[in-house]
């Protein structure tokens, strides 16, 4: 078993009845998704060319697939090396869907590396405005990434964003965190422990702050993680309200512990939490 | 604009949020040759070489590319760029005697990251 006594215990009772299903997904490996990179191929086309090499896909969303049978590794072929997609969990696609960056505003990716949102940020833009990308460690495979994808708008620092100061128009913070929504992916996580949950609550909280003080007014700030615990996600929006945010309903899943927040189980795909919050003008 | 000694090609608005935020990592278009970023991004014009699929395979491994794989070409020497029979580009090339060397092709990204 992938979670531990203390980690099953808090699922069982927030999940109630279906707790059952639960673990029996997390027997199972977890599904593989593609986000095809609309910057440089239309997915229909990618669809037909990996359809030829033998892969079996399946449409999840205009510019998602679920990879159903991969005759070669899906992260070998001609076509990843020609940043024609992004091996990315479909329920992580959904904190930049919910930010809806646009073409010309300016972004700031708070914690990037390796940049799965911030080529995803980069695609919904059209490759124009600006993208800072800041992140304290593996910003080298964030720059691969991102040259890989052929993305143009990014500005990447390596910095710990709480040194940033800057107002940007719209905020992801998708935080550093226990990862416990992802442990089907990264068993090396199983040793989560009420300690290691109180830690990333308050550098989450820490970072939010920041990320208020580096919003303009009216813009808007995606929080999300890929942690399953509520003092990760629930009580950080609470944080949040408490320094001025406002909290408008986010879309990719089931209603979180909080009204208008998102909170998606790992049944089909990895775990996410999702808050959606604007700062209001004075 | 020149940032930690290289090359790279930013936008004005680009600039001016390095002019607030400081020197960053990276921005924009890595221009240094042989950039694949820059030849992805329509960047560089060089000559094109096209090869054969079984060449292609070879050359995102990093090998060169035999005159024999060559579909079509538009120089004899100097620096090219391989692209597929579809015309993607896929890294850049010297001729040589009985080749063209590869000096970068996009498979780096992944034997880089290993
Ligand atoms: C969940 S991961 C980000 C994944 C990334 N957004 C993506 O989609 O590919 C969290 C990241 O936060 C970074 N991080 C941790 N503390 C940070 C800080 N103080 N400032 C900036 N980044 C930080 C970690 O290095 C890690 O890469």
């Amino acid at each position: 078993m992938i979670y531990n006594e203390f980690l099953l215990k808090r699922y069982e009772e927030m999940l109630g009845s279906r707790f059952k299903e639960f673990l029996e997904a997390s027997r199972k490996p977890l599904p593989k998704y593609i986000r095809v990179n609309t910057l440089r191929i239309r997915p229909k086309e990618l669809r037909r060319r990996l359809e030829e090499k033998g892969f079996e896909l399946k449409k999840v969303m205009d510019y998602c697939f679920l990879v159903k049978k991969a005759p070669i590794s899906i992260g070998a072929t001609t076509e990843y090396l020609l940043g024609y997609y992004f091996l990315q969990d479909y329920s992580s696609l959904f904190p930049t869907i919910n930010l809806d960056p646009k073409p010309g505003e300016i972004v700031w990716d708070m914690c990037a590396a390796p940049g799965g949102k911030t080529t995803h940020l980069a695609q919904l833009m059209k490759n124009q405005g600006v993208i800072v990308a800041t992140d304290v460690r593996k910003v080298k495979s964030l720059w691969y990434n991102v040259m890989r994808m052929g993305v143009t708008n990014v500005i990447i620092y390596q910095r710990d964003a709480r040194e940033v100061k800057y107002k940007f128009d719209k905020i992801l913070l998708d935080a550093p965190c226990t990862g416990t929504g992802i442990l089907r992916r990264d068993p090396t996580r199983v040793r989560v422990k009420l300690r290691d949950i109180r830690k990333a609550s308050s550098l989450q909280k820490e970072l939010m702050k920041t990320a208020y003080e580096n919003l303009k007014e009216g813009g808007t700030l995606v929080y999300s993680t890929c942690s399953l615990e509520p003092e990760e996600n629930e009580e950080v929006v609470e944080y949040a309200l408490s320094l001025g945010f406002e909290l408008k309903r986010a879309i990719g899943g089931e209603e979180g512990l909080l009204k208008g927040t998102v909170r998606i189980w790992p049944f089909e795909s990895s775990g996410f939490f999702i808050a959606k919050l604007v700062r209001p003008c004075e | 604009m020149r940032i930690r000694g290289k090359e790279f090609k930013v936008t004005k608005e680009m600039k001016e949020v390095i002019r607030e935020l400081g020197e960053p990592y990276a921005a924009g278009i890595y221009m240094e040759f042989p950039s694949l970023h820059a030849l992805i991004t329509s960047q560089v014009n060089f000559p094109r070489v096209f090869v054969d699929d079984h060449a292609e395979q070879l050359f995102l491994y990093g090998r060169d590319v035999f005159l024999r794989s060559i579909i079509r070409k538009e120089a004899d020497e100097g620096i090219v760029i391989i692209c597929n029979k579809r015309g993607e580009p896929l890294g850049f090339g010297k001729f040589g005697k009985r080749l063209i060397k590869n000096i970068a092709d996009l498979g780096m990204y992944l034997r880089e990251e290993d």
